[in-house]
Order: C-alpha cells, then structure tokens, then sequence
C-alpha cells in the first residue's frame, strides 16, 4: 500500500541539525558549561551534575514512547469503536469525555494517581495517558470523517467490504489527519513529561526541578534546553 | 437482462420505490428518467442490493441477487457514480485495477487489463496510468470513473448520473463517446439522469419514473408518439420532437430526388436535428444529400417532420 502524504511536513534538515544539537548537548558536558556560562556568568553551578544528562534523556524518551504508545493505541480504537455503527451514538459522549480528560491538569492527575500507584513512572504514564488520548481520538474521527461519501460509496458499490473499505480506503485517507494528532499528542507527552520528576518519574524534569528548587537558571537550563529540542524535533520529523 | 418483480422500498412513512416491475433486456442501455426524488436512484440501488428492498424481488438472469452475498453481487456488476468516487490516495492504475484485485487477479493480468481499458475511454496508458485524480481534469477523471466500472468486464453496468458533475461541451463528449462505447461493447447498462436531453441522446429505452412508480416505459420514440399520461408530454416539454430529431440520421430516412436549384449540403450521417438547424440558418426548406461526389437525393422540412413519426 502506496503511503498517501499531501503536504509532506517533514524538514530533513532541519532535524538532523536538531537532533545534532541534542546530541552534542546530552553527551559533551564541557560544551553545554561553557554555554551555560555565557548565558549565566553568576552561577557557581552551572549544570546538574549528579547523574548524566543521557540518562533523564533515556527516561524522557521511554516515557514518552509507552505514553504515546498506549495512547495512540487507545485512541485510535476508541476513534474507531465510536465510528463503527455500533459506537456511533456514543460519538459525542466519547469525544466530551476525552476532551473533559484533557482539561484536567496533568500533574492534578499524577498526583492523584501516587496513592493508587506508587511514587514513579506508573502514575505518570496514566496521567500522559489520559492526558493524550484526546488529540489522538479526535483526528481518528476527524480523518474518517473526511473521507467523501462518494468515496466511501463507490467503494461499497464495487462490492468491498466494510473492513476492506476501512483498510484500503479511510484509513489511508484519513492519514495525514490522524498523523497531525499524533504529532500534537507526542509534542504534549514531551513537555508534560518533565512533570514527571515530581512524582519521581525521571526524565529531562529532574535537572529543571532541581534548579528551581536551587534558584538556579543554568541548573533549570540544562534540563530545558534539551526537551525543547526534542519537542522540535517529534515535531519537525512527523 | 435484468427484472424487477414488485420491487418496493420504504424508508419510514415514505414510498421510494413502489411495486415497481421492469425487464431490462440484455445489451440495452435503459434510462432511468425522472424528476428528483422519483426514486430513480433507489431503484438502480436495488439491483446491487445497496438497498435492500422490503417487497418484491429482483433477478439477474433468473438468479435471485439474494442468492450470492452482497459483496460478491457488486463485484460481478460495474458501478459508477456521478462525483466518480475515486480514490484521492490511490493512482489510476490502483483505481481502475480494485475490482480485479477484490477478485484476485494476478498483477500481469490486471496490468494488462488497466492498459486495455485506458485505451479504450480514450486516454494513453503510458501517461495516466500513474497519476493521482487530483491530477485529472472533471472529463478524465469520469473516463476513468467508466474505466473502473467496466474493468472486471462485468455484463451489467449501473450508472448514476455519471456525466452530471460535467460542464456540458465535456457531457456531450463524454455521452457520444459513451454511446459509442456501449454499442461496441454491448453491455446491459442502467443508467440514472434527470437530463432529458442525456436521456434521449443515450437510452436504447426510457423508464419514466414519477413518486416512486413507472409512469411510462419505451423506445424514446414510443414515448414521443404515444405519451400515455399528461405527465410525459409535460415532463419532455415541447423540444421532445427536436431531440428525438438529434437521434436520427438523413441515411435512415427515404431521400427524395435533388431538386435542380442551389441548396445546402448534408451528409448521409448528419442527424436530422442539426440539417434542420442548417436549414433554417441558409433559410432553405431542403437540403441535397452528398455522399462524397455523390448527390444521393433531397429530404425537406416537410419530409423529415412526416418520416420521423413514420419510420423511426
């Protein structure tokens, strides 16, 4: 099956150059010092120093990954459960509450979560969860709803089944659109990530936390600078 | 050929088609004629079962279409529809080449399949195979809309409005190319249109459809001759005779001898409808028939008004 991708995003370049600097960033710690020691000159500490870089990249990056995993998993079926005829009535009722998810704060979650789970990664990936399925769901809706009904109608004619039509037809249609939430839903999982050093999930909110609790800038700079970049980058590359 | 057995559909308190019995013969192309919301597409629906109906029954050569699953019906039956319906993500090739696949074709065959049919709507395989349907103009992506249709070679052809989304210089086109087609290839087609004009220029039949019901079902010229309802004299209009005229051509009426005075000139494949125009543009009441070098005969006003009802 031939992708179908109008209006190609992707910025090769740019990525790379990104994905560059996150790199040098992560692993070449006296670069990043004398960075940071232009940009702060007044701090004696200048970066986070008690565990390297590569590992709150690491946890970062697995967060991320089985958040939006699960993520897109769910939503994408519960997209498809409430467009299938037998889920179309709940239509309405599914999106309301997705989006009511969304408008919870995810740290309000996380927080809600540490009695039921546990301190750690668990109750921030229910939170990343609950917090993405949205952006996920609504372009699977959206995207199948943008299919023309005569598409959909010649397909049938032609005498494919509801599956196939799902398969060769919406589903490809519908691609760009569901890829546009996914990468929305991955740029969200990226920032909200680093709330996860709160309830002790790791990540690039370790160094930031840190450095806030210390008033130090260049301390809340070397964990931030990373996630920005890896936010332009999942956004740059999908 | 096709039939039709007391076929009824009702959506809620509405009749959409109603007790409705009709033959559609082998090799015909029948038109489905009607003032919108006559039932005229519900009813070409019934046949591949896209809708159900509640009463009657419908037969493909003496099989019932309950007797195979739905899917399997449509894809022994050709379909195209009036936006055409073909898929954006997919090129002309893959467009054409989804029934032969939904069938299992092996990819040499379908291949060769796709050439042939690209040829035959009038493009060049070479250059449109690959394109996408963004990249077609309306005319084309209809050629290939018909393309797809035909591409399992399927006897019986369902058309609904096909040509409608067209501008007409390209609907006029696309129909004679169309009448030509179905001549060549001799395919039951049914085919739905509320253009009069379509209807009389393409249908080797005519059903007549009114809330649901057959009003009247015939040649175009039966239909001409003898209306059987005010409805039909109403629904065709005074330019009814004109069109059937556009139907016909000097060679099929009987020439009577040329006169000695100046006259203008038609071929013996000229439809009556334009020797009539360019009679009364040149403000003659004949016209010679020139066959090359050869003067065949004269045909008047008179005579072509008389032979049409006769003869035709």
């Amino acid at each position: 099956m031939t992708a179908y991708v109008p209006g190609i995003r992707r910025n090769t370049p740019v990525v790379a150059l990104l994905a560059t600097t996150l790199a040098v960033w992560t692993l070449y710690t006296p670069g990043v010092e004398a960075v940071l020691r232009f940009f702060f000159p007044g701090e004696t500490r200048l970066t986070y120093d008690r565990s390297p870089m590569l590992r709150f990249l690491g946890e970062h990056l697995a967060l991320v990954a089985v958040g939006g995993l699960i993520a897109v998993a769910l939503g994408t079926v519960g997209g498809l459960l409430v467009m299938s005829p037998l889920g179309r009535p709940f239509r309405d009722v599914v999106l309301r509450l997705a989006n009511f998810g969304q408008s919870v704060p995810s740290v309000a979650i996380m927080a809600l979560a540490v009695p039921a789970l546990g301190y750690g990664s668990r109750p921030v990936l229910l939170a990343l969860v609950i917090y993405s399925i949205l952006p996920v769901m609504v372009n699977v809706v959206a995207g199948i709803e943008s299919v023309p009904q005569a598409v959909i109608e010649a397909g049938r004619g032609m005498g494919m089944t509801r599956a196939e039509r799902l398969v060769q037809l919406q589903l490809p249609i519908a691609m760009p659109i569901i890829m546009t939430g996914i990468r929305t839903m991955l740029v969200i999982l990226v920032s909200a990530a680093t709330l996860g050093a709160v309830v002790g999930a790791g990540g690039l909110g370790v160094p930031i936390m840190s450095g806030i609790g210390s008033f130090n800038n260049a301390v809340i700079a070397h964990g931030a600078v990373p996630a920005i970049l890896l936010a332009l980058i999942v956004d740059q590359s999908l | 050929m096709i039939e039709l057995r007391g076929a009824t559909k009702r959506y809620d308190a509405t009749v959409a088609v109603d007790d409705v019995s009709l033959t559609v013969p082998d090799g015909e192309l029948t038109i489905l004629l009607g003032p919108s919301g006559c039932g005229k597409t519900t009813l070409l629906r019934t046949i591949n079962r896209m809708v159900e109906i509640d009463a009657g029954e419908v037969l493909i050569d003496g099989t019932a279409t309950t007797a195979v699953p739905p899917q399997e019906l449509r894809r022994h039956i050709g379909y195209a529809i009036q936006s055409v319906g073909l898929f954006p993500h997919m090129t002309v090739r893959r467009n054409i080449a989804t029934v032969p696949r939904l069938l299992g074709w092996d990819a040499a065959r379908i291949d060769e399949r796709v050439s042939e049919l690209l040829s035959l709507v009038g493009l060049d395989p070479a250059a449109y195979a690959e394109k996408r349907p963004n990249e077609l103009s309306g005319g084309e992506a209809q050629r290939i809309g018909v393309a797809r249709a035909l591409a399992a070679d399927p006897p019986v052809l369902l058309m609904d409005e096909p040509f409608g989304a067209l501008d007409p210089i390209n609907r006029e086109r696309l129909q004679r190319e169309f009448a030509a087609l179905h001549k060549r290839l001799g395919k039951t087609v049914v085919f739905v249109t509320h253009d009069i004009e379509e209807a009389v220029l393409l249908g080797d039949r005519i059903v007549l459809m009114r809330e649901g019901r057959i009003v009247q079902s015939g040649s175009p010229e039966e239909l001409w001759r003898g209306p059987e309802h005010q409805f039909v004299r109403d629904f065709f209009g005074d330019e009814f005779g004109l069109r059937i005229l556009s139907r016909h051509r000097i060679a099929d009426l009987t020439p009577g001898p040329a006169p000695e005075r100046a006259l203008p000139e038609v071929r013996p494949d000229t439809n009556l409808r334009d020797a009539l125009a360019i009679m009364v543009t040149e403000s003659a009441d004949s016209v010679v028939i020139r066959d090359g070098d050869r003067i065949i005969g004269s045909l008047s006003f008179c005579d072509i008004v008389t032979q049409v009802r006769e003869t035709t």
